[in-house]
């Protein structure tokens, strides 16, 4: 295994320089070694190679986070909610920063009743990419079809009582308690409800939207092309003509596109490479402290991992502040509770207590707890999806474990194979997993969905059931008094440590490289509003 | 350089040129990922573990070539020193795979180098990889079609490219994690990891008995390739040591095991980008003439076993002068069917298998003719060839079962695809052959 040295190593920056390449016509091997060895060298050295987009009215961002489906609804992963969020348009979209601001809504909602109900009121000009208005119904239809579909989304509308229509274009909305989370609930996108119950499977590769994005084409797990709705009712309007979000696999394919203008902009960026950025990439960084997270999160359902001893023991298999020195950072930080640091903070969560109890590597100990459980048969199963930093975490957890002398096995599966079979519960497909949620200010985004028992086989892959957390994590989306929340969610989160349901990983900055000639361009603190592309008073333009 | 231009044979520098060429001609760029993976810091001792195994290896065949009249390799001394046909026809089917799956991994290779160069990962929908790799494979058997084969004048300037890029990133990488990391042996965490290891990689190293098959073209063939072997292993495996060395301490050994394609780059990268622009070129340098003299190579190979009967006349005219076309052809299609398809892991793995078998073949071959007074043949070498064959082999495969089941499945079922295959051929051929004699009587 690793020593703790840091191998982050600072180059020159803000150096470009050319070659041009000139290599004798002989007809053999070594002219066909020349032309690709040509390419390489401009696509590194700064030729003025370009394979990629010719218009510059088009931004095309290479991403490691693959999209699965374009549904709304059923939308899991977040290279899907990012062209999502593209094609849909919320009641309510966030600004700049946290805050809302009206979307399809006509203003501010109206409370009649106290805290529980309120009524919203649809912009006369809202209208679907098939010219159709956006109805009250199309708004009842998407938050109630999370729930009567038992989909990933429903954690996002079930605090809602009832959403019934009261005209064409007005909506009132009836909460079972005061929701804290209200804000955030309100952006969840509206989808058009007889195209999408006309063909849900059609619906998730070329859905109908209201935002002013439309689906130019999508290919799962590899692209999403999207063009500009010409006739998008709503404002800002975007400036690019064309946004296209294709999958790369590696960082160093993400960082070579930049060279060779086949992207316009890269995410996230890897620690492997953002030194290099500038003088490779001929781009900047930019990064901005977000919500999205990584976790191993154990299997409690079925398995080895059903024994707190063998979780315990995987917990003192693995340096994690070490690992996330060597992977993650400067591009993250390590965190010791299933909040990101900055939400932590703002919470007044007690970090140090938590750093407390997360377990130091001790191989002498986990093979005395492996022993003490007795003789094992099989191996542990960490699942990862084919990210490379979920895959460095998982090969970093089963070296560890191989040390104490128990098999691992680290199965890396395509993101819609990992969605799926990382919240069976079934030991077959793991027993521990690498997770990652991306959430908001709130902690309820972070902990109800990655925990609650409403959400296991959904978004919970580790049907933990202890009714004390449950009953907190669910009391705590019920008030909006601020400190009986922190206290629900410190009690809850601290049980869920001791009880070594997870292991937190670390934070991740969203981050950007992007290509000189892309202005305007701001990343978003919650990962899933990015790219903006046409928001706020400057919009992405590409080009002079 | 004069050998070899002048209707004389080639010398030692020659031999020792396309050694090392052979050797380090892609094997790196293809499989130090995977091997670090299996080693971690002891990737270097798992290479110096490999290499003594190899040595050994290399004196068996070198001692079979000295005691057999034919030149050619492992089927040749097979039926000379046996008679057992049917047993030289098993090796001939398996070396003749493993050479398509270790083309596969070198076009595997070109294919991810080229991607990342370029920085494109999908063309009109397709995956750019494949697109690349089965490319280069194509482009190869059309330059052997034209009769564009190795030149063996070219691989010995192409080496300073192949090897020399590769040393030189060793060495740099070296005096940079020493000037800015603790450098490590890692003897702390000595197992059975780089033993594993060591047998995941052993496919890096089965360049240099290409140079049987081509014995004609050297001078004092018996000598020259035993001088050229001994010394280009050695030069390789000091290659291998140094960069696996180097690699583990630029990069941590988890982000090589998640991302064993660019982990050459990235460590290059830390040093600097025109270091990691040399690699990037050598790495399709490399992969691509390994590709070209393999292909050439296992052409005539494959000649000589259908003049043999081993392989069908189907795959080619054995009276053919040089590479037989419709061979050329049959190996190009079946190569790029596996890169097309396989992973790098499968690819890597299968084709270490196949070359453990016939090396620790060989190496029991070698201790039987001991006898001969025309040989002298000290038992030890062949006996740590076989000994390190066999260990290598039950320790790959118990590797695979264990950590790479998808990949295990498709090794067995690849094995078990051709090994029936053969066995029909060779129940045919002993059919027809009978038809013909119940014929001939007639």
């Amino acid at each position: 295994m690793t020593t703790g040295r840091r191998r982050t190593v600072h180059s020159d920056r803000n150096r470009t320089s050319s070659e041009t390449n000139e290599r004798s016509d002989e007809p053999t091997r070594r002219r066909l070694l020349a032309i690709a060895g040509a390419t390489g060298l401009g696509a590194f050295a700064g030729c003025s190679t370009s394979v990629g987009t010719g218009s510059k009215s088009t931004l095309r961002i290479g991403t490691l986070r693959p999209p699965v489906t374009l549904d709304p609804i059923s939308a899991r992963a977040l290279g899907s909610e990012q062209a999502i969020e593209r094609v849909f348009d919320g009641l309510y979209a966030y600004g700049e920063g946290t805050d809302v601001v009206p979307k399809l809504a006509a203003g501010e909602p109206t409370f009649e009743d106290g805290e529980r109900t309120f009524v919203v009121e649809l912009d006369d000009d809202a209208r679907f990419q098939n010219d159709r208005p956006v109805t009250a119904g199309d708004v009842v239809y998407s938050f109630t079809a999370p729930l009567e579909e038992d989909a990933p989304t429903a954690w996002r509308v079930n605090p809602f009582d009832s959403v019934e229509a009261v005209g064409e274009r007005t909506v009132r909305f009836t909460l079972a308690a005061p929701f804290p989370g209200l804000d955030h609930a309100l952006t969840h996108s509206i989808v058009p409800r007889d195209v999408r119950e006309d063909d849900r499977a059609a619906f998730a590769t070329e859905p109908v939207g209201s935002g002013p994005f439309e689906v130019a084409s999508f290919s799962e797990e590899t692209k999403v092309e999207l063009r500009r709705w010409s006739d998008y009712w709503g404002n800002p309007k975007p400036a690019i003509e064309a946004l296209t979000m294709a999958y790369v696999e590696f960082p160093m394919t993400q960082l070579t596109s930049l060279r060779t203008d086949r992207n316009d902009a890269i995410e996230p960026v890897s620690p492997l490479t953002v030194d290099h950025v500038s003088e490779v990439g001929n781009a900047s960084v930019r990064r901005r402290r977000g919500y999205t997270s990584l976790y191993f999160g154990f299997n409690l359902n079925q398995g080895p991992t059903t024994d707190r001893r063998i979780r315990d023991a995987i917990g003192y298999c693995i340096d994690l502040d070490e690992a996330v020195a060597d992977f993650v950072e400067p591009m993250g930080r390590r965190q010791y509770g299933p909040l990101p640091p900055q939400v932590a903070r703002a919470w007044n969560m007690p970090v140090d207590e938590w750093a407390a109890l997360a377990p130091p590597k001790d191989i002498d100990r986990a093979r005395r707890l492996f022993d003490e459980v007795g003789k094992a048969t099989g191996q542990i199963r960490v699942l990862t999806s084919m990210d490379p930093k979920h895959k460095e975490f998982g090969e970093a957890l089963a070296g560890g474990l191989r040390d104490a002398g128990r098999g691992a096995l680290v199965v890396s599966k395509p993101e819609s194979v990992f969605l799926e079979k990382s919240v069976t519960g079934s030991e077959r497909d793991y027993s521990v997993f690498v997770g990652e949620i991306a959430g908001t200010p709130d902690p309820d985004s972070h902990l109800y969905p990655t925990f609650h028992e409403n959400m296991a086989g959904v978004t919970n892959g580790t049907f933990y059931r202890a009714d004390a957390v449950m009953e907190r994590l669910a009391a705590a989306r019920t008030t909006r008094d601020r400190e009986k929340r922190r206290k629900r969610y410190e009690t809850a989160i601290t049980r869920l440590l001791e009880d070594r349901v997870c292991l937190p990983i670390c934070s991740f900055e969203n981050s950007f490289a992007v290509a000189e000639d892309v202005r305007n361009f701001r990343v978003h603190p919650i990962a899933r509003e990015n790219p903006r592309v046409a928001a706020g008073e400057d919009v992405v333009t590409v080009g002079s | 350089m004069s050998e070899g231009d002048g209707g004389e044979g080639f010398g030692v520098a020659t031999a020792v040129s396309l050694g090392v060429g052979g050797i380090v001609g892609g094997g790196i760029y293809a499989a130090i990922g995977i091997v670090v993976a299996a080693a971690g810091v002891l990737t270097w001792f798992a290479y110096s573990l490999a290499t003594v195994v190899v040595l050994c290896c290399a004196y068996a065949y070198i001692k079979l070539n000295e005691a057999t009249e034919t030149n050619g390799g492992s089927v040749s001394y097979i039926e000379e020193l046996t008679g057992r046909s049917t047993t030289a026809g098993v090796v001939g089917w398996t070396l003749v795979v493993g050479y398509v799956g270790t083309m596969a991994m070198y076009a595997y290779a070109f294919g991810m180098y080229g991607q990342m160069l370029v920085g494109l990962e999908y063309v009109w929908g397709l995956p750019v990889r494949q697109f690349i790799s089965v490319g280069v494979v194509a482009a190869f058997v059309g330059l052997n079609l034209l009769g564009a084969g190795s030149s063996a004048a070219v691989e010995r300037y192409l080496v300073f490219v192949q090897a020399g890029i590769i040393a030189a990133f060793g060495i740099v990488g070296l005096w940079f994690g020493a000037t800015h990391y603790q450098l490590r042996l890692g003897f702390a965490e000595l197992g059975l990891n780089p033993i594993i290891a060591a047998s995941v990689g052993f496919v890096s190293f089965e360049g240099w008995q290409l140079l049987f098959y081509d014995q004609e073209q050297f001078e004092n063939a018996d000598e020259t390739l035993a001088k050229g072997v001994f010394v280009s292993i050695p030069i390789a495996a000091a290659i291998y040591v140094l960069v696996g060395f180097v690699i583990t301490t630029l990069l941590p050994e988890e982000v090589i095991a998640a991302q064993p394609e660019p982990a050459l780059l990235y460590g290059a990268l830390a040093i600097s980008k025109w270091l990691a622009l040399a690699v990037g070129i050598a790495g399709l340098v490399s992969t691509a003439s390994a590709i070209n003299s393999t292909m050439f190579s296992e052409a005539l190979f494959a000649k000589t076993l259908i003049g043999d009967d081993i392989l069908p006349d189907e795959m080619g005219e054995a009276g053919a002068d040089a590479a037989p076309k419709r061979t050329v052809i049959v190996i190009g299609v079946l190569t790029a069917a596996f890169t097309a398809l396989g992973s790098l892991e499968a690819v890597v793995e299968f084709a270490s298998l196949a070359f453990i078998v016939v090396f620790g073949a060989m190496s029991a071959l070698a201790l039987t003719v001991r006898d001969q007074e025309a040989v002298d043949v000290n038992p030890v070498p062949p006996l740590v060839g076989v000994i390190g064959s066999a260990a290598f082999f039950v320790m790959l495969t118990w590797y695979l079962y264990s950590q790479l089941p998808a990949v295990f499945w498709l090794v067995v079922v690849i094995a078990a695809v051709v090994f029936a295959v053969e066995a029909m051929y060779f129940k045919r051929r002993t059919l027809s052959e009978g038809v013909r004699e119940v014929e001939k009587r007639v």
